[in-house]
């Protein structure tokens, strides 16, 4: 349910900005997700099409760019990806780690047809 | 066109988290942010934190729930100021909610807020509501996996009790494990094994409450 909460926040912003510049029509929606944001690109990629329905968002393509979770060990320096959700260094498993990228959660770019 | 835009996706809630922070903060009212799964031990433990604490502070609860006010109507008894906040459904509360909600309350009458959060070990977490601080509850039948299975919720909290902890000799519950899986998401949790029914542990946590509350 908060997938559909989150969905609105999403499409109420891509309308809002294409109000304020005078657009036609949002034809696309790039969303970058962070691995440890909590966002599920599924759930609101099922909410998308009901949400946006009837608006000038209707039929814009979405796209996620997901953003794995990587951390800088400050034991031993290594910079690696996190493979699950847990804040220690793969290399030697120390907890003194650096969040490097993972929480994201913002849309990034928008596509939208101006009128004539 | 293409246009950049770099827009948090839930700036709609943040914006009305920050409001009600400063509007708290200005009335010099501190909000917990209570949250865990479906019995758990919610209201039990807010009853008793309340029981301890309502002679050093003036307290009121935000009790959400889907539908019903079985919880309003058990903190009302105490004759602590309540107000029920259904949310129709949604598994979660959000912050634009509680802005909604707080000019029913008197905050210059008041110190501290508890907010039971929807029970849910999921989707709250992801929903700022101008807390001060977050208090996760998982009790002992619910398992020792789970924080390692829903890390998101241990990850944001500030404090986690351990509730039910009567229970510990009748299931098998590693509260090693816990704390070690809990430490992996947030290293600076502060963790308490408490039973609401036996009043084991709760000292400790009444303290963790003091020491948050806005002096
Ligand atoms: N044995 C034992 N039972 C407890 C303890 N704390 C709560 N309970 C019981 O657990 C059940 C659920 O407690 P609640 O406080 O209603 O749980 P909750 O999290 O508020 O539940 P919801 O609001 O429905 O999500 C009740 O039957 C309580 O009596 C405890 O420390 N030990
Ligand atoms: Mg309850
Ligand atoms: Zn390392």
């Amino acid at each position: 349910m908060h997938e559909l909460a989150i969905t609105q926040g999403i499409v109420n912003f891509a309308l809002d900005e294409a109000a304020r510049r005078g657009a036609e029509k949002v034809t696309a929606l790039t969303v970058s997700v962070g691995a440890l944001s909590g966002i599920v690109p599924d759930c609101i990629e099922t909410y998308f099409a009901l949400v946006a329905e009837g608006t000038l968002a209707e039929g814009a393509k979405l796209t996620f760019r997901r953003i794995p979770a990587r951390v800088r060990c400050i034991d031993c320096n290594a910079e690696s990806e996190l493979p699950y959700f847990r804040l220690r260094c793969p290399a030697c498993t120390s907890r003194s780690v650096e969040l490097l990228s993972g929480r994201e959660a913002y849309i990034e770019s928008m596509e939208i047809e101006e009128k004539e | 066109m293409e246009i950049k835009v770099i827009h948090h996706i839930m700036e709609w809630n943040e914006d009305h988290s920050n409001e009600i922070k400063k509007n708290l903060a200005d009335k010099g009212v501190t909000m917990i942010n209570v949250m865990g799964s479906p019995g758990a031990g919610k209201t039990s433990l807010i009853t008793a934190l309340i029981a301890r604490l309502r002679e050093d502070y003036r307290i009121g609860v935000i009790e959400g729930d889907i539908a019903g006010k079985i919880d309003a109507e058990t903190i009302a008894s105490l004759g602590i100021p309540v107000v029920q906040l259904n949310t129709d459904g949604a598994c979660h509360i959000e912050a634009m909610s509680i802005e909604h909600i707080l000019p029913d309350f008197d905050l210059d009458a008041l110190d501290l807020i508890f907010v039971e959060n929807i029970g849910n070990l999921v989707c709250p977490a992801e929903f700022n509501i101008g807390e001060s601080a977050r208090l996760a509850i998982l009790s002992i039948p619910e398992g020792d996996d789970k924080v390692a299975k829903y890390p998101l919720m241990f990850s944001t909290t500030d404090a986690l009790a351990l509730n039910k902890y009567d229970m510990l000799p009748y299931f098998d519950f590693d509260p090693a494990r816990v704390e070690n899986d809990a430490r992996d998401v947030n290293p600076d949790v502060e963790i308490y094994p408490v039973s609401t029914r036996t009043g084991e542990g709760l000292d400790a946590l009444v303290d963790w409450v003091k020491g948050i509350v806005r002096k």
